[in-house]
Protein backbone atom coordinates (compact mmCIF):
# COMPACT_ATOMS: atom_id res chain seq x y z
CA UNK A 1 0.00 0.00 0.00
CA UNK A 2 1.55 3.33 -0.99
CA UNK A 3 1.76 6.41 1.17
CA UNK A 4 -1.15 8.24 -0.43
CA UNK A 5 -3.45 5.24 -0.14
CA UNK A 6 -2.50 4.86 3.50
CA UNK A 7 -3.16 8.50 4.24
CA UNK A 8 -6.58 8.29 2.64
CA UNK A 9 -7.47 5.19 4.63
CA UNK A 10 -6.15 6.77 7.81
CA UNK A 11 -8.29 9.83 7.25
CA UNK A 12 -11.34 7.65 6.76
CA UNK A 13 -10.87 5.48 9.84
CA UNK A 14 -9.43 8.16 12.13
CA UNK A 15 -12.74 9.07 13.86
CA UNK A 16 -13.61 5.45 14.63
CA UNK A 17 -10.15 4.47 15.84
CA UNK A 18 -9.69 7.70 17.80
CA UNK A 19 -12.98 7.11 19.62
CA UNK A 20 -12.11 3.47 20.17
CA UNK A 21 -8.88 4.51 21.89
CA UNK A 22 -10.69 7.00 24.09
CA UNK A 23 -13.27 4.31 24.85
CA UNK A 24 -10.60 2.00 26.25
CA UNK A 25 -9.30 4.78 28.50
CA UNK A 26 -6.90 6.98 26.55
CA UNK A 27 -7.15 10.71 27.03
CA UNK A 28 -7.90 12.54 23.78
CA UNK A 29 -4.37 13.94 23.46
CA UNK A 30 -2.93 10.50 24.22
CA UNK A 31 -5.15 8.96 21.53
CA UNK A 32 -3.90 11.56 19.03
CA UNK A 33 -0.27 10.85 19.83
CA UNK A 34 -0.81 7.11 19.69
CA UNK A 35 -2.52 7.33 16.31
CA UNK A 36 0.30 9.48 14.98
CA UNK A 37 2.76 6.81 16.10
CA UNK A 38 0.70 4.12 14.41
CA UNK A 39 0.49 6.08 11.17
CA UNK A 40 4.25 6.63 11.13
CA UNK A 41 4.68 2.89 11.55
CA UNK A 42 2.17 2.16 8.82
CA UNK A 43 3.94 4.50 6.40
CA UNK A 44 7.14 2.68 7.10
CA UNK A 45 5.78 0.01 4.76
CA UNK A 46 7.44 -2.91 6.50
CA UNK A 47 4.19 -4.57 7.52
CA UNK A 48 1.44 -6.16 5.46
CA UNK A 49 -1.84 -4.85 6.82
CA UNK A 50 -5.15 -6.56 6.16
CA UNK A 51 -7.59 -4.55 8.26
CA UNK A 52 -6.30 -1.01 8.65
CA UNK A 53 -8.73 0.15 11.36
CA UNK A 54 -8.02 -2.86 13.57
CA UNK A 55 -4.30 -2.68 12.89
CA UNK A 56 -4.16 1.04 13.72
CA UNK A 57 -6.15 0.43 16.90
CA UNK A 58 -3.92 -2.37 18.13
CA UNK A 59 -0.66 -0.58 17.29
CA UNK A 60 -1.93 2.71 18.71
CA UNK A 61 -3.17 1.08 21.91
CA UNK A 62 0.27 -0.49 22.43
CA UNK A 63 1.89 2.87 21.87
CA UNK A 64 -0.55 4.49 24.29
CA UNK A 65 0.27 1.93 27.00
CA UNK A 66 3.99 2.47 26.54
CA UNK A 67 3.54 6.20 26.88
CA UNK A 68 1.33 5.72 29.93
CA UNK A 69 4.04 3.67 31.56
CA UNK A 70 6.58 6.37 30.95
CA UNK A 71 4.21 9.08 32.11
CA UNK A 72 3.83 7.21 35.35
CA UNK A 73 7.48 7.80 36.02
CA UNK A 74 6.90 11.52 35.82
CA UNK A 75 3.70 11.52 37.85
CA UNK A 76 4.79 14.46 40.02
CA UNK A 77 4.56 16.66 36.93
CA UNK A 78 1.07 15.70 35.95
CA UNK A 79 -0.51 18.63 37.76
CA UNK A 80 1.16 21.23 35.60
CA UNK A 81 1.50 19.42 32.32
CA UNK A 82 -1.57 21.14 30.93
CA UNK A 83 -3.15 17.95 29.68
CA UNK A 84 -6.77 18.04 28.59
CA UNK A 85 -9.23 16.45 30.99
CA UNK A 86 -10.56 12.99 30.35
CA UNK A 87 -13.98 12.76 28.68
CA UNK A 88 -16.93 13.27 30.98
CA UNK A 89 -17.36 9.67 31.87
CA UNK A 90 -20.24 10.29 34.22
CA UNK A 91 -22.38 11.32 31.29
CA UNK A 92 -21.28 8.26 29.31
CA UNK A 93 -22.32 5.46 31.56
CA UNK A 94 -21.30 2.51 29.43
CA UNK A 95 -17.91 4.04 28.63
CA UNK A 96 -17.35 4.76 32.31
CA UNK A 97 -18.07 1.13 33.19
CA UNK A 98 -16.01 -0.07 30.26
CA UNK A 99 -13.06 1.87 31.64
CA UNK A 100 -13.25 -0.22 34.83
CA UNK A 101 -12.74 -3.49 32.98
CA UNK A 102 -9.30 -5.06 32.46
CA UNK A 103 -7.51 -3.77 29.36
CA UNK A 104 -7.88 -7.04 27.44
CA UNK A 105 -11.65 -7.03 27.94
CA UNK A 106 -11.85 -3.37 26.87
CA UNK A 107 -9.84 -4.11 23.72
CA UNK A 108 -12.00 -7.06 22.80
CA UNK A 109 -15.26 -5.19 23.36
CA UNK A 110 -14.10 -2.20 21.33
CA UNK A 111 -12.74 -4.30 18.47
CA UNK A 112 -15.87 -6.41 18.33
CA UNK A 113 -18.64 -3.86 18.84
CA UNK A 114 -17.16 -0.49 17.94
CA UNK A 115 -14.83 -1.42 15.10
CA UNK A 116 -17.09 -4.28 14.01
CA UNK A 117 -14.57 -7.13 13.82
CA UNK A 118 -15.62 -10.76 13.90
CA UNK A 119 -14.35 -13.08 16.62
CA UNK A 120 -11.77 -14.51 14.22
CA UNK A 121 -10.52 -11.09 13.16
CA UNK A 122 -10.40 -9.88 16.74
CA UNK A 123 -8.36 -12.93 17.69
CA UNK A 124 -5.94 -12.30 14.82
CA UNK A 125 -5.65 -8.57 15.61
CA UNK A 126 -4.80 -9.21 19.26
CA UNK A 127 -2.78 -12.34 18.64
CA UNK A 128 -4.92 -14.50 20.91
CA UNK A 129 -7.07 -17.60 20.41
CA UNK A 130 -10.63 -17.38 19.13
CA UNK A 131 -11.86 -19.15 22.23
CA UNK A 132 -10.18 -16.53 24.40
CA UNK A 133 -12.00 -13.80 22.48
CA UNK A 134 -15.33 -15.55 23.03
CA UNK A 135 -14.71 -16.09 26.73
CA UNK A 136 -13.39 -12.56 27.25
CA UNK A 137 -16.38 -11.08 25.43
CA UNK A 138 -18.80 -13.08 27.46
CA UNK A 139 -17.16 -12.11 30.77
CA UNK A 140 -17.02 -8.45 29.79
CA UNK A 141 -20.65 -8.28 28.73
CA UNK A 142 -21.72 -10.04 31.93
CA UNK A 143 -19.82 -7.53 34.05
CA UNK A 144 -21.17 -4.58 32.13
CA UNK A 145 -24.70 -5.90 32.44
CA UNK A 146 -24.24 -6.48 36.13
CA UNK A 147 -22.87 -3.02 36.77
CA UNK A 148 -25.29 -1.14 34.57
CA UNK A 149 -28.31 -3.12 35.60
CA UNK A 150 -30.54 -5.21 33.39
CA UNK A 151 -32.91 -2.36 32.61
CA UNK A 152 -30.42 0.04 31.03
CA UNK B 1 -25.53 -11.33 17.18
CA UNK B 2 -27.78 -11.90 20.18
CA UNK B 3 -29.87 -9.33 22.02
CA UNK B 4 -27.22 -8.51 24.59
CA UNK B 5 -24.63 -7.93 21.91
CA UNK B 6 -27.00 -5.70 19.95
CA UNK B 7 -27.66 -3.69 23.11
CA UNK B 8 -23.95 -3.31 23.71
CA UNK B 9 -23.20 -2.34 20.11
CA UNK B 10 -25.93 0.29 19.96
CA UNK B 11 -25.08 1.77 23.31
CA UNK B 12 -21.36 1.81 22.53
CA UNK B 13 -21.98 3.49 19.18
CA UNK B 14 -24.26 6.06 20.78
CA UNK B 15 -21.90 7.00 23.60
CA UNK B 16 -18.72 6.94 21.57
CA UNK B 17 -20.25 9.22 18.94
CA UNK B 18 -20.34 11.91 21.63
CA UNK B 19 -16.57 11.75 22.09
CA UNK B 20 -15.36 14.96 20.41
CA UNK B 21 -12.82 14.55 17.65
CA UNK B 22 -9.70 16.73 17.53
CA UNK B 23 -9.57 19.46 14.86
CA UNK B 24 -8.94 18.06 11.40
CA UNK B 25 -5.47 19.60 11.14
CA UNK B 26 -4.35 17.55 14.13
CA UNK B 27 -5.28 14.20 12.67
CA UNK B 28 -1.94 13.82 10.94
CA UNK B 29 1.41 14.21 12.68
CA UNK B 30 2.87 17.63 11.98
CA UNK B 31 5.22 18.51 10.52
CA UNK B 32 5.21 15.70 7.99
CA UNK B 33 8.35 13.68 7.76
CA UNK B 34 9.94 13.60 4.31
CA UNK B 35 11.70 10.32 4.89
CA UNK B 36 11.51 7.38 7.22
CA UNK B 37 14.56 6.83 9.27
CA UNK B 38 16.57 4.79 11.73
CA UNK B 39 16.32 6.58 15.03
CA UNK B 40 19.08 4.66 16.71
CA UNK B 41 21.86 5.72 14.39
CA UNK B 42 20.70 9.32 14.42
CA UNK B 43 20.55 9.37 18.19
CA UNK B 44 24.01 7.93 18.50
CA UNK B 45 25.23 10.78 16.33
CA UNK B 46 23.51 13.31 18.56
CA UNK B 47 25.42 12.12 21.60
CA UNK B 48 28.63 12.63 19.70
CA UNK B 49 27.97 16.30 18.99
CA UNK B 50 31.03 18.45 19.44
CA UNK B 51 31.08 20.54 22.59
CA UNK B 52 30.43 24.24 22.15
CA UNK B 53 31.14 26.56 25.01
CA UNK B 54 27.92 28.32 25.81
CA UNK B 55 27.58 30.16 29.08
CA UNK B 56 30.61 31.12 31.10
CA UNK B 57 29.52 31.48 34.71
CA UNK B 58 32.48 31.85 36.96
CA UNK B 59 30.28 32.03 40.02
CA UNK B 60 28.83 28.61 39.29
CA UNK B 61 32.25 27.04 39.18
CA UNK B 62 32.12 27.23 42.90
CA UNK B 63 29.47 24.56 42.71
CA UNK B 64 32.24 22.14 41.90
CA UNK B 65 33.49 22.49 45.45
CA UNK B 66 34.23 18.86 46.22
CA UNK B 67 33.07 18.72 49.83
CA UNK B 68 30.13 21.09 49.77
CA UNK B 69 27.36 18.51 49.83
CA UNK B 70 26.31 15.43 51.63
CA UNK B 71 27.31 13.15 48.81
CA UNK B 72 31.00 12.62 49.09
CA UNK B 73 31.71 9.69 46.85
CA UNK B 74 34.84 10.21 44.78
CA UNK B 75 34.31 11.81 41.41
CA UNK B 76 36.29 11.38 38.22
CA UNK B 77 35.79 15.07 37.45
CA UNK B 78 38.91 17.13 38.07
CA UNK B 79 38.72 19.33 41.14
CA UNK B 80 38.41 23.08 40.53
CA UNK B 81 39.45 25.96 42.78
CA UNK B 82 36.91 26.60 45.50
CA UNK B 83 35.17 29.97 45.31
CA UNK B 84 32.29 31.55 47.19
CA UNK B 85 28.87 31.44 45.60
CA UNK B 86 27.64 34.91 44.75
CA UNK B 87 23.98 35.75 44.37
CA UNK B 88 22.52 35.05 40.95
CA UNK B 89 20.35 37.96 39.82
CA UNK B 90 16.84 36.66 40.46
CA UNK B 91 14.98 35.84 37.31
CA UNK B 92 17.81 36.66 34.93
CA UNK B 93 18.22 33.98 32.29
CA UNK B 94 20.64 34.36 29.43
CA UNK B 95 21.22 32.03 26.51
CA UNK B 96 24.12 32.72 24.13
CA UNK B 97 24.42 36.16 25.67
CA UNK B 98 20.83 37.11 24.89
CA UNK B 99 18.18 37.61 27.52
CA UNK B 100 15.42 35.03 27.65
CA UNK B 101 12.05 36.77 28.14
CA UNK B 102 10.33 36.25 31.44
CA UNK B 103 7.99 33.27 31.51
CA UNK B 104 9.63 31.41 28.65
CA UNK B 105 10.25 27.69 29.02
CA UNK B 106 13.73 26.21 28.85
CA UNK B 107 14.68 22.82 27.50
CA UNK B 108 18.06 21.16 27.51
CA UNK B 109 17.76 17.99 25.50
CA UNK B 110 18.21 16.48 22.05
CA UNK B 111 21.74 17.88 22.31
CA UNK B 112 20.58 21.51 22.30
CA UNK B 113 19.49 24.27 24.63
CA UNK B 114 16.18 25.84 23.61
CA UNK B 115 14.02 28.60 25.07
CA UNK B 116 10.42 28.82 23.88
CA UNK B 117 7.49 31.15 24.55
CA UNK B 118 4.80 29.93 26.96
CA UNK B 119 2.28 30.04 24.08
CA UNK B 120 4.10 27.10 22.52
CA UNK B 121 3.48 24.87 25.53
CA UNK B 122 5.58 21.86 26.40
CA UNK B 123 7.16 19.78 23.65
CA UNK B 124 6.67 16.28 22.36
CA UNK B 125 9.99 14.60 21.76
CA UNK B 126 10.22 12.52 18.63
CA UNK B 127 10.61 8.81 18.98
CA UNK B 128 10.15 7.45 15.49
CA UNK B 129 10.47 10.34 13.10
CA UNK B 130 14.22 10.73 13.02
CA UNK B 131 15.72 11.24 9.58
CA UNK B 132 19.17 10.85 8.04
CA UNK B 133 21.32 13.49 9.68
CA UNK B 134 18.49 14.48 11.97
CA UNK B 135 19.41 14.00 15.59
CA UNK B 136 16.59 15.60 17.51
CA UNK B 137 13.03 16.86 17.32
CA UNK B 138 10.86 18.83 19.70
CA UNK B 139 7.27 19.31 18.56
CA UNK B 140 5.23 22.23 19.92
CA UNK B 141 1.88 21.66 18.23
CA UNK B 142 2.13 23.37 14.83
CA UNK B 143 5.64 24.60 15.64
CA UNK B 144 8.81 22.52 15.96
CA UNK B 145 12.53 22.50 16.57
CA UNK B 146 14.66 20.11 14.52
CA UNK B 147 18.32 19.29 15.15
CA UNK B 148 20.52 18.25 12.25
CA UNK B 149 24.04 16.88 12.36
CA UNK B 150 25.31 18.85 9.39
CA UNK B 151 28.20 21.16 8.58
CA UNK B 152 26.12 23.73 6.73
CA UNK B 153 22.59 25.06 6.58
CA UNK B 154 22.68 24.74 2.81
CA UNK B 155 23.20 21.01 3.05
CA UNK B 156 20.21 20.61 5.34
CA UNK B 157 18.00 22.77 3.15
CA UNK B 158 19.06 21.46 -0.22
CA UNK B 159 19.94 17.83 0.35
CA UNK B 160 18.19 16.56 3.44
CA UNK B 161 15.07 18.53 3.91
CA UNK B 162 13.50 20.11 0.84
CA UNK B 163 15.62 18.84 -2.05
CA UNK B 164 16.47 22.38 -3.07
CA UNK B 165 13.03 23.41 -4.17
CA UNK B 166 12.90 26.41 -1.84
CA UNK B 167 14.82 29.66 -1.75
CA UNK B 168 16.99 30.21 1.30
CA UNK B 169 17.47 33.84 2.30
CA UNK B 170 19.87 35.28 4.80
CA UNK B 171 18.90 37.58 7.60
CA UNK B 172 20.21 38.69 10.93
CA UNK B 173 18.22 38.75 14.11
CA UNK B 174 19.34 41.19 16.74
CA UNK B 175 18.55 41.24 20.43
CA UNK B 176 20.48 43.59 22.65
CA UNK B 177 24.00 43.26 21.29
CA UNK B 178 23.54 39.73 20.00
CA UNK B 179 23.65 39.12 16.27
CA UNK B 180 23.29 35.72 14.66
CA UNK B 181 23.19 34.64 11.09
CA UNK B 182 19.96 32.85 10.43
CA UNK B 183 18.75 31.35 7.17
CA UNK B 184 15.11 31.77 6.31
CA UNK B 185 12.97 29.52 4.14
CA UNK B 186 9.33 30.29 3.40
CA UNK B 187 7.12 27.43 2.36
CA UNK B 188 3.53 27.41 1.15
CA UNK B 189 1.60 24.28 2.15
CA UNK B 190 -1.57 23.30 0.34
CA UNK B 191 -4.24 21.62 2.41
CA UNK B 192 -7.65 20.12 1.76
CA UNK B 193 -10.34 19.17 4.26
CA UNK B 194 -12.37 16.44 2.67
CA UNK B 195 -15.05 16.46 5.33
CA UNK B 196 -15.81 20.15 5.13
CA UNK B 197 -14.91 20.53 1.46
CA UNK B 198 -12.61 23.46 2.24
CA UNK B 199 -9.05 24.07 1.13
CA UNK B 200 -6.36 26.71 1.12
CA UNK B 201 -2.68 27.27 1.68
CA UNK B 202 -0.88 28.11 4.86
CA UNK B 203 2.61 29.36 5.36
CA UNK B 204 5.44 27.52 7.07
CA UNK B 205 8.37 29.67 8.08
CA UNK B 206 11.64 27.85 8.73
CA UNK B 207 14.68 29.41 10.37
CA UNK B 208 18.06 27.65 10.30
CA UNK B 209 20.94 28.41 12.65
CA UNK B 210 24.43 26.98 12.37
CA UNK B 211 24.78 26.37 16.11
CA UNK B 212 28.22 24.74 15.95
CA UNK B 213 30.62 23.39 13.34
CA UNK B 214 28.44 20.36 12.76
CA UNK B 215 25.04 21.14 14.24
CA UNK B 216 22.24 22.98 12.49
CA UNK B 217 19.10 23.88 14.44
CA UNK B 218 15.87 24.44 12.54
CA UNK B 219 12.96 26.33 14.07
CA UNK B 220 9.72 25.90 12.12
CA UNK B 221 6.51 27.84 12.61
CA UNK B 222 3.30 27.15 10.72
CA UNK B 223 0.35 29.51 10.28
CA UNK B 224 -3.02 28.02 11.23
CA UNK B 225 -4.95 26.99 8.11
CA UNK B 226 -7.86 29.27 7.14
CA UNK B 227 -10.53 28.04 4.72
CA UNK B 228 -10.21 29.44 1.20
CA UNK B 229 -7.31 31.68 2.20
CA UNK B 230 -3.55 31.95 1.96
CA UNK B 231 -2.75 32.11 5.68
CA UNK B 232 0.51 33.78 6.72
CA UNK B 233 2.49 33.53 9.94
CA UNK B 234 1.54 36.51 12.08
CA UNK B 235 4.05 39.26 12.89
CA UNK B 236 3.89 38.35 16.56
CA UNK B 237 4.61 34.68 15.86
CA UNK B 238 7.48 35.69 13.59
CA UNK B 239 9.03 37.77 16.36
CA UNK B 240 8.73 34.86 18.77
CA UNK B 241 10.24 32.47 16.25
CA UNK B 242 13.12 34.87 15.53
CA UNK B 243 13.95 34.94 19.21
CA UNK B 244 13.70 31.15 19.62
CA UNK B 245 16.19 30.76 16.76
CA UNK B 246 18.45 33.47 18.18
CA UNK B 247 18.60 31.75 21.57
CA UNK B 248 19.08 28.20 20.25
CA UNK B 249 22.46 26.66 21.10
CA UNK B 250 24.27 23.36 21.34
CA UNK B 251 24.30 21.79 24.81
CA UNK B 252 27.85 21.16 25.97
CA UNK B 253 28.76 17.50 26.19
CA UNK B 254 31.86 15.71 27.39
CA UNK B 255 33.62 12.43 26.81
CA UNK B 256 34.88 12.34 30.40
CA UNK B 257 33.77 9.93 33.11
CA UNK B 258 31.57 11.21 35.94
CA UNK B 259 30.05 9.72 39.07
CA UNK B 260 26.52 10.15 40.34
CA UNK B 261 27.95 11.70 43.47
CA UNK B 262 29.44 14.53 41.42
CA UNK B 263 26.04 15.43 39.98
CA UNK B 264 24.29 14.95 43.30
CA UNK B 265 26.79 17.28 44.94
CA UNK B 266 26.18 19.96 42.32
CA UNK B 267 22.42 19.71 42.62
CA UNK B 268 22.51 19.68 46.39
CA UNK B 269 24.56 22.86 46.59
CA UNK B 270 22.56 24.57 43.85
CA UNK B 271 19.34 23.91 45.72
CA UNK B 272 20.80 24.89 49.07
CA UNK B 273 22.36 28.14 47.89
CA UNK B 274 19.77 29.38 45.42
CA UNK B 275 16.57 27.94 46.84
CA UNK B 276 17.38 27.07 50.45
CA UNK B 277 15.93 23.63 49.80
CA UNK B 278 17.20 20.17 50.57
CA UNK B 279 17.71 17.73 47.74
CA UNK B 280 16.96 14.76 49.98
CA UNK B 281 18.87 11.53 50.16
CA UNK B 282 17.65 10.06 46.91
CA UNK B 283 16.96 6.40 46.29
CA UNK B 284 17.47 3.73 43.71
CA UNK B 285 14.87 4.11 40.99
CA UNK B 286 12.52 1.13 41.12
CA UNK B 287 10.70 1.99 37.87
CA UNK B 288 13.76 1.47 35.74
CA UNK B 289 14.25 3.60 32.65
CA UNK B 290 17.02 1.32 31.49
CA UNK B 291 18.61 -1.93 32.53
CA UNK B 292 22.06 -0.80 31.51
CA UNK B 293 22.59 1.97 34.02
CA UNK B 294 22.58 2.57 37.75
CA UNK B 295 19.56 4.82 38.34
CA UNK B 296 19.00 7.17 41.23
CA UNK B 297 15.98 9.38 41.81
CA UNK B 298 15.72 12.53 43.95
CA UNK B 299 12.58 14.41 44.90
CA UNK B 300 12.26 17.83 46.48
CA UNK B 301 9.81 20.70 46.66
CA UNK B 302 7.25 18.43 48.31
CA UNK B 303 7.61 15.88 45.55
CA UNK B 304 6.76 18.46 42.85
CA UNK B 305 10.26 18.32 41.39
CA UNK B 306 12.18 15.23 40.47
CA UNK B 307 15.63 14.39 39.15
CA UNK B 308 16.92 11.13 37.71
CA UNK B 309 20.60 10.38 37.34
CA UNK B 310 21.48 7.42 35.11
CA UNK B 311 25.11 6.39 35.50
CA UNK B 312 26.57 4.12 32.85
CA UNK B 313 29.74 2.10 33.19
CA UNK B 314 31.31 4.34 30.58
CA UNK B 315 30.36 6.46 27.62
CA UNK B 316 30.44 3.49 25.28
CA UNK B 317 27.80 1.76 27.39
CA UNK B 318 25.64 4.88 27.29
CA UNK B 319 25.92 5.15 23.54
CA UNK B 320 25.01 1.49 23.19
CA UNK B 321 21.90 1.82 25.35
CA UNK B 322 19.13 3.02 23.12
CA UNK B 323 16.47 2.19 25.68
CA UNK B 324 17.62 4.56 28.40
CA UNK B 325 18.39 7.47 26.13
CA UNK B 326 15.12 7.10 24.27
CA UNK B 327 13.22 7.11 27.56
CA UNK B 328 15.02 10.28 28.49
CA UNK B 329 14.21 11.83 25.13
CA UNK B 330 10.51 11.40 25.27
CA UNK B 331 9.99 12.41 28.86
CA UNK B 332 6.92 14.66 28.91
CA UNK B 333 6.58 18.17 30.22
CA UNK B 334 9.06 20.77 31.45
CA UNK B 335 12.06 18.51 31.56
CA UNK B 336 15.77 19.10 31.27
CA UNK B 337 17.19 15.91 29.82
CA UNK B 338 20.92 15.98 29.30
CA UNK B 339 23.50 13.44 28.27
CA UNK B 340 26.98 14.27 29.55
CA UNK B 341 29.89 11.87 29.40
CA UNK B 342 28.66 8.59 30.87
CA UNK B 343 25.60 10.21 32.52
CA UNK B 344 22.02 10.87 31.54
CA UNK B 345 20.49 13.50 33.81
CA UNK B 346 16.76 14.21 33.77
CA UNK B 347 15.37 17.04 35.85
CA UNK B 348 11.70 17.97 35.94
CA UNK B 349 10.60 21.05 37.83
CA UNK B 350 8.15 23.90 37.34
CA UNK B 351 10.73 26.38 38.62
CA UNK B 352 12.05 27.74 35.32
CA UNK B 353 14.87 29.69 36.89
CA UNK B 354 16.02 26.61 38.76
CA UNK B 355 15.99 24.72 35.46
CA UNK B 356 18.26 27.43 34.11
CA UNK B 357 20.62 27.11 37.06
CA UNK B 358 20.72 23.35 36.59
CA UNK B 359 21.45 23.74 32.89
CA UNK B 360 24.32 26.02 33.81
CA UNK B 361 25.81 23.69 36.40
CA UNK B 362 25.52 20.81 33.94
CA UNK B 363 27.24 22.95 31.33
CA UNK B 364 29.99 23.60 33.84
CA UNK B 365 30.25 19.89 34.56
CA UNK B 366 30.64 19.20 30.86
CA UNK B 367 33.51 21.68 30.44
Amino acid sequence: MDRQAWEEIYETVFPRVFRALVAIGARPEEAEDALHDALVRALDGQTTIQRPAAWLFVVASRSWRRRRLRDGIFRPLRAFRGAAPAPEADRMTLLAELARLPLRQRQVIVLRYLLGLSQDDTARALGIARGTVAATTSQAIARLRQRLGAGT
Amino acid sequence: MNEEERWLEERLASESSRIPLPPRERWFPAPREPRRIAAVAALAASIGIVVLALLVGTQLRALREPNGGAATAPTASPARPVAPLPEMPPGEIRFVGATVPSGWNLFGDQGVLIATPPEWGFPRRAEARMGPGMTGYLGFGPHSVWVWSESSVDRVVEERWVKGNLQPLTQRVVQNTVRRTIELVIEGIRWYDRQRGTSGTHQARHLFVQASADVVIQVAVTAPPVANADAKVSDEERRRQDLVATLAAVAPDSDRQFTRAAVEDLFRRTLRVFRNQDLGAGEANRDRLSNAAEEWVYRWDGGGSVAYVLTYRDRTALLADNQGRRQAMIAPGPVVSRSIGNLVVIVATRDTHLQYLILRVLNELAR
